[in-house]
């Protein structure tokens, strides 16, 4: 366990030993080129043996303590060329496969050639949900990681890349932006091409005083190709099958969120739904409403998660092997579940952060939930760490 | 030292002497501080400033905008990390005062006492 840590515990230490600067960043060249850093560093485990919850890096939560799932540290270098131009590339380092990884989440050039327009050129995160930018900046967010039946346990595709306009709108009640990305994405992987292109989301954000709404609508036409692809579409693409199990198809995600932040309270809402043409890949909706409470440097907070799989119809048209492969991919995407967190966040100095959550989460029956494998009963998680953002 | 006194002082946002920024409204103020919006008024491109004085940058949160310092620190993180904004550069109160008195388009806050000789363009 201290070998799996030791890289960001590392960087953990190199802040605290006094390198950290004053202000918000490490401000290389003045004016110009400017180092941040964050990262996570925890432990987390479940109360049941026979259950795990595992992101996309093969990092998994189970009953026994373990650090890798949350465990990360990012880098970000932005260059000012000019008033108008800048160069940002941030990197993210964490565990998979038993080796240390460093992905490339946002590459990218910024032209802003008025006050209320600028232009991103090159990759980002995509920002379908309310904090998906920020994500893996657990410091900005009041919980250890975001609600998993919002966020699942982690996005496949999380960056994208293309262009991003921004325009803040004229108005004086309010401050308004409106934006808009079009971006691609595409992975090989066993011998399979996944393809999303192009991404095209428009995102309206509205703050005034401590309240800020937003409001985020996105296509994603999804290729799937490759010789097994093949083989399984026409298994599953008959005349007497009951859906459309098109590999082909268009997804269209919704977000509608909600902040408010004073100095006593913190509220959070965001529901999100996710529908596709096509039964061979899983709908969603979810919800996710935090309350919190500042006393000073501690902020406990109570949190009520929902997620509810929409596409969940078992297929009865198909027969043999076709019909047991459709309904186990229906099956699989039976992820409904809720929970109940309370955790308590503790600036412990300026930029760290030190996190305790308890999350209480019921699946409904055939469901598995966030996990590999459908629960018998309900599961705690409980989760431990520490945050920093310098 | 100003930090001892300030708890019983306001806090003024100054640009310098000959500034042409004009009067700043509470929600432009909140706008360009908080980076909302990039800093642009009156046709010319303007530089906010904070305080090094942690004392003296708690009193102007709370009194503008109803932020603790633990509250910007989260929220600036989330802007820096997403590519949305930087916060304010950070300087000592007398590097604050010559910044303003030899720049047109540099804003700070200060307090009322420190203030003199400079352009009050908003009050609390």
């Amino acid at each position: 366990m201290k070998l799996m840590a030791r890289p960001y515990l590392l960087s953990l230490l190199i802040l605290l030993s006094g390198l950290a600067p004053p202000a918000a960043a490490w401000e290389l060249v003045a004016d110009r080129l400017f180092l941040n850093t964050y990262g996570t560093l925890g432990q987390a485990k479940l109360d049941r043996d026979n259950v795990e919850v595992r992101n996309g890096r093969e990092q998994s939560i189970d009953d026994e303590l373990r650090g890798s799932f949350d465990n990360r540290a990012g880098l970000q270098l932005d260059y000012r060329i000019n008033s108008d131009w800048s160069v940002t590339w941030q990197g993210l380092m964490f565990k998979e496969d038993g080796s240390y990884e460093l992905d490339t989440k946002w590459a990218y050039v910024r032209y802003r050639p008025t006050a209320w327009f600028s232009i991103r050129l090159g990759r980002f995160v995509t920002p379908f949900y309310q904090i998906s930018e920020q994500r893996y900046v657990g410091y900005s967010q009041p919980w250890v990681r975001p609600p998993l039946e919002v966020y699942g346990s982690e996005n496949d595709f999380d960056y994208s890349d293309g262009l991003w306009l921004s325009w803040t709108l004229p108005f004086t009640i309010a401050s308004a932006t409106l934006e808009m990305f079009v971006s691609h994405y595409e992975k090989d992987s066993s011998g399979v091409s996944f393809e999303i292109s192009p991404i095209v989301g428009v995102v309206l954000g509205i703050s005034k005083g401590n309240v800020a709404m937003r409001l985020m609508a996105a296509q994603l036409p999804i290729e799937l190709d490759g010789p097994r692809v093949a083989n399984l579409e026409g298994l599953l693409q008959q005349p007497s099958a009951q859906h459309d199990y098109r590999f082909d198809a268009d997804f269209y995600f919704y977000n509608i969120g909600f902040q408010y932040n004073d100095l006593r309270w913190l509220m959070l809402f965001e529901y999100i739904q996710n529908r596709v043409n096509g039964h061979l890949y899983p709908e969603a909706e979810a919800f996710t409403l935090t309350a919190g409470h500042y006393f000073g440097e501690l902020m406990p907070y109570l949190t009520y998660s929902k997620r509810s799989a929409l596409n969940t119809e078992p297929e009865s048209g198909l027969m043999g092997e076709a019909n047991i492969i459709a309904n186990a991919l229906i099956t699989r995407r039976k992820t409904g579940q809720t929970s109940l967190s309370f955790g308590v966040r503790w600036d412990v100095i300026p930029g760290v952060a030190l996190k305790g959550q308890w999350d209480h989460v019921r699946t409904k029956s055939g469901s598995r939930g966030i996990f590999e494998m459908e629960p018998d009963g309900h599961v705690n998680l409980m989760t431990v760490v520490v945050d920093w953002a310098f | 030292m100003v930090s001892w006194t300030v708890q019983a002082q306001e806090i003024v946002v100054v640009a310098g002497p000959n500034s042409r920024i004009g009067s700043l409204s509470g929600e432009e103020l909140e706008r360009l501080y908080l980076g909302h919006a990039s800093a642009d008024r009156v046709g010319q491109r303007v530089t906010f400033y904070d305080l090094e004085d942690s004392v003296v940058r708690e009193k102007f949160y709370l009194s503008a905008f109803s932020l603790s310092l633990i509250q910007l620190r989260a929220y600036w993180a989330k802007l820096v990390f997403t590519g949305r904004g930087r916060p304010p550069k950070q300087l000592s109160t007398e590097a604050l005062i010559a910044r303003l008195q030899s720049d047109d388009h540099a804003v700070g806050y200060l307090p009322t006492d420190m203030a003199e000789g400079l352009t009050i363009i908003h009050q609390f």
